[in-house]
């Protein structure tokens, strides 16, 4: 519980969409510790998302921060009802790498206008799939067990649904209903990105 | 018109159950469906994908601190009062100018907050500045990509304009130019070199008042020109 000096008072648990809403709130009114403790909670994210995308840690360290003062710039425009605030950070983070490649390609092109045309092609990249899985990752972390471990072991370990409902002490159709709820909680985060994103 | 719910299409997406009768023949009739289908099976690879993604389990690289020191000086300063006090901009409320003093008394408690989950008080360089009396925001001409503000403050020892960018601007194998542009998009004066992600310009009320309001800022060559280049990689406009 973090208690700010106006009134605002903060409560942040991972998983819970309740107060992710809380914490959307105090921002968009303006509160610094509400942004401090988005970035405890979702800046390695955003971070990793950034260095694996541009493999430049200067780079990665420059979409960090300004993915974070965006999102302080931005934070009226913030819709909870569309969508979770790292859902929001991430759709920021794909822009600002988006920004940032396109800047270096047109430095490169400048410098290179004439000598060298064709090493001028934009570089073809994966920045919304390296986003997607790590929002993917992030999300099972916070998911609860054994909905986590379900998902875990049929996607990731690629074991049968028989398999899995011995190992956890399950009912098989409650694992198989796990894994489609599981399957539907995540497609619905990926969805967010696009929603919520400026 | 009938649609499978949403759990029985996660099924049909993963070959989990037989699909009850009819829906497998709608599935072939209905796009919003077969759409769906599609979607919840590109999920599914990337969940199988997604352990390669981070690599070792738990592997998520933290920024350093600095980071963190960057935006709450950022922060700081907008909190600290980047409020207009002649004009106001359109898309900011009335009700903004009254909640600085609370923000401004918060200051001291997200201070002791932030200080306490990072070890550090980021907060102590939020002293109240000069007040502002206009502000704009710096975007880049093509797409519109905000990268920085521009903000006129009154000091003690007259007007300034302050100007700040969102990280360092590309100078190239050059430098960054400051200018004041004349509403009439003729005339403008330089008011100075931009060396880092911030800098303080000593301008003056009869300027503004001669409506160099425009500003903007330009890469330049180190050349016997000193003409703005047309390079212009941001600008915008002081409100009147």
């Amino acid at each position: 519980m973090i208690s700010a000096g106006y009134g605002v008072a903060v409560s942040v648990r991972d998983e819970a969409g309740a107060e992710n809403g809380e914490l959307a709130k105090a921002l968009a009114v303006g509160s610094p510790d509400a942004l401090a403790e988005i970035y405890r909670l979702w800046s390695s994210l955003v971070h990793t998302i950034a260095l694996r995308s541009l493999g430049d840690p200067a780079d990665a360290e420059d979409v960090t921060q300004q993915v974070f003062v965006s999102a302080w710039n931005g934070r009226r425009t913030f819709r909870p009802e569309h969508g979770s605030i790292q859902a929001w950070l991430v759709g920021i983070t794909r822009h600002r790498i988006a920004d940032l490649r396109t800047q270096r390609y047109r430095n490169h092109r400048n410098l290179q206008a004439v000598a060298l045309e064709s090493a001028a092609t934009p570089p073809v990249t994966d920045d919304a799939e390296w986003a997607q899985r790590l929002l993917i990752v992030h999300e099972l972390e916070q998911m609860g067990d054994p909905r986590a471990a379900v998902i875990k072991m049929a996607f990731l370990e690629d074991r049968s649904h028989d398999d899995i409902a011995q190992a956890l002490g399950l009912p098989l159709g409650t694992v198989k209903s796990h894994i489609r709820r599981g399957l539907l909680q995540l497609r619905e985060r990926l969805k967010e990105v696009d929603h919520v994103s400026p | 018109m009938y649609h499978p719910d949403e759990e029985q299409l996660a099924g049909a997406a993963l070959g989990l159950d037989e699909l009850a009768p009819g829906a497998r023949e709608h599935l072939e009739r209905c796009d919003e469906c077969a759409h769906t289908v599609a979607e919840l099976r590109r999920t599914a690879a990337l969940v199988a994908g997604s352990a390669a993604a981070l690599g070792a389990p738990g592997a998520w690289e933290s920024p350093p601190s600095r980071v963190w020191d960057r935006i709450a000086a950022r922060v700081a300063d907008d909190v600290a009062g980047v409020v207009p006090i002649g004009a106001r901009r359109p898309d900011q409320p009335i009700r903004q100018r009254r909640r600085r003093w609370p923000w401004a008394a918060g200051m001291a408690a997200a201070g002791l907050v932030v200080g306490l989950l990072t070890g550090r008080a980021v907060w102590d360089e939020a002293a109240p500045p000069a007040l502002p009396a206009a502000q704009a925001e710096l975007d880049t001409l093509d797409t519109q990509q905000r990268l920085g503000e521009a903000a006129v403050v009154g000091t003690g020892s007259g007007v300034k304009l302050e100007v700040t960018t969102t990280s360092a601007l590309d100078a190239g194998d050059g430098y960054l130019e400051v200018w004041l542009i004349n509403r009439d998009g003729k005339r403008m004066v330089s008011i100075g070199v931009l060396d880092t992600e911030k800098g303080l310009f000593p301008i003056s009320q009869s300027l503004l008042d001669q409506g160099y309001v425009v500003v903007d800022i330009s890469r330049e060559s180190f050349d016997d020109q000193p003409a703005h280049s047309g390079d212009s990689l941001v600008r915008g406009t002081l409100p009147a």
